[in-house]
């Protein structure tokens, strides 16, 4: 008897939904459940799991607040609850703000773990450039010098230092150096006419003159003459105490007006 | 032109690293700083100040070295070096001034 040849089994194809409900959960655990990844890895399905919750717990603050708050609601106001309005809305605007920088910090640490010392010497170093970049930009005019010279520093005796937190430092201080360029520079600028001001004999005497008899207009016309009168201690006071400002101002500023002109004619004349 | 400026001690820690610097060998920022023992951000400031003031001039690395960043070196100026001894010795009259015992002027008894 001639054998029949064997008709392969053909397996019902499962439906629609079963596909898709079979790609979901593969695409779940390969997003979630990772295994180990070797000795001394980190695993990730934990982490991310507990990112998931995070974000969820997140979420749900945003809406039961956002719900206390009345913003949602289309209906009549919700009624009050006892908490100032404007702050839960603040604090709704918050929630998602620091979720999503938590989020990257937490991603950010996560990927960092695997491979410590080359990341963190090239955040370091990424630190390092921007810092004293930052320092180029605030020392203004001398930016350039200091950017360059900072290099120089920041490379060390060997001249081939790597970035570290001491380095880091480093850049900081130059930060510091360069706002400071900027405060001497505007220092200058603003020393420039109180130094013309402080030489000058007539100059100093217009600001010392000038403001006492502002004063003293001022009271004679609001106060009348005897006002003037009896207040002249307190507008005799204004003057000197300018006066004692120009003096300890040139004591400071290690300026010295030139002597008069009848004092320089009588010494030509020898004192006679 | 040289002015005068307002000696700290920062200024002068600089200047005596400066002004002991051999001209074969001048300093630069970092040794600056290993050698005052303040950080960049007190001795750049001084070392900008005294440029300023004329008593102290700079030079880049000649010719630049191929396989790191170029210094600067800074060198004391002879004005520089006049104002440094002047202020030295203004310095050291003051506090001896202070230091001397008044003298009695009243009759021993």
């Amino acid at each position: 008897m001639k054998e029949q040849p064997a008709v392969p089994i053909r397996l019902a194809e499962p439906s629609w939904p079963t596909v898709l409900a079979t790609t979901l959960s593969i695409w779940l655990a390969r997003r979630l459940r990772r295994p180990y990844m070797g000795q001394g890895g980190v695993r990730r399905a934990d982490t991310r799991w507990r990112l998931v919750a995070f974000v969820l717990a997140l979420a749900i603050l945003t809406l039961v607040g956002l719900q206390l708050s009345g913003a949602v609601s289309t209906t009549t106001p919700a009624p009050s609850i006892g908490w100032p309005k404007a702050w839960i809305e603040l604090l709704c605007a918050a929630i998602p703000v620091a979720g999503a920088f938590s989020m990257f910090v937490l991603a950010y640490l996560r990927r960092a773990r695997g491979r410590h010392r080359v990341r963190r010497a090239a955040l370091a170093g990424v630190s390092v450039r921007i810092l004293t970049a930052l320092a180029a930009v605030l020392a203004g005019r001398g930016g350039k010098v200091l950017f360059r010279e900072s290099d120089a520093h920041l490379a060390g005796e060997s001249g081939h230092d790597t970035p570290n937190g001491a380095k880091l430092k480093q850049a900081a201080g130059f930060v510091l150096a360069g706002a400071r360029y900027r405060g001497q520079d505007w220092a200058d600028a603003a020393s420039r006419p109180v130094d013309a001001v402080l030489r000058s004999r007539f100059l100093s005497g217009l600001f010392v003159v000038v403001p006492t008899i502002v004063v003293a207009v001022e009271v004679l016309t609001h106060k009348g003459t005897m006002t003037v009168l009896t207040s002249f201690g307190s507008i005799f006071g204004v003057g000197t105490a300018l006066a004692g400002a120009i003096k300890a101002g040139r004591k400071y500023r290690d300026v010295e007006p030139p002597e008069p002109k009848a004092r320089q004619a009588r010494k030509e004349n020898g004192g006679a | 032109m040289a002015s005068k400026i307002r000696l700290t001690q920062v200024i002068l820690d600089v200047l005596d690293v400066l002004a002991a610097s051999p001209p074969d060998d001048p300093a630069w920022g970092l040794r600056l700083c290993e050698a005052t023992g303040y950080g960049t951000g007190t001795v750049y400031p001084a070392l900008n100040r005294l440029m300023k003031a004329g008593w102290i001039e700079d030079h880049w690395e000649d010719p630049p070295p191929e396989d790191r960043p170029k210094r600067r070196f800074y060198t004391i100026t002879s004005t520089g070096r006049q104002m440094y001894d002047a202020t030295l010795r203004e310095r050291e009259h003051r506090r001896a001034s202070w230091l001397r015992p008044a003298p009695r002027t009243g009759p021993a008894s």
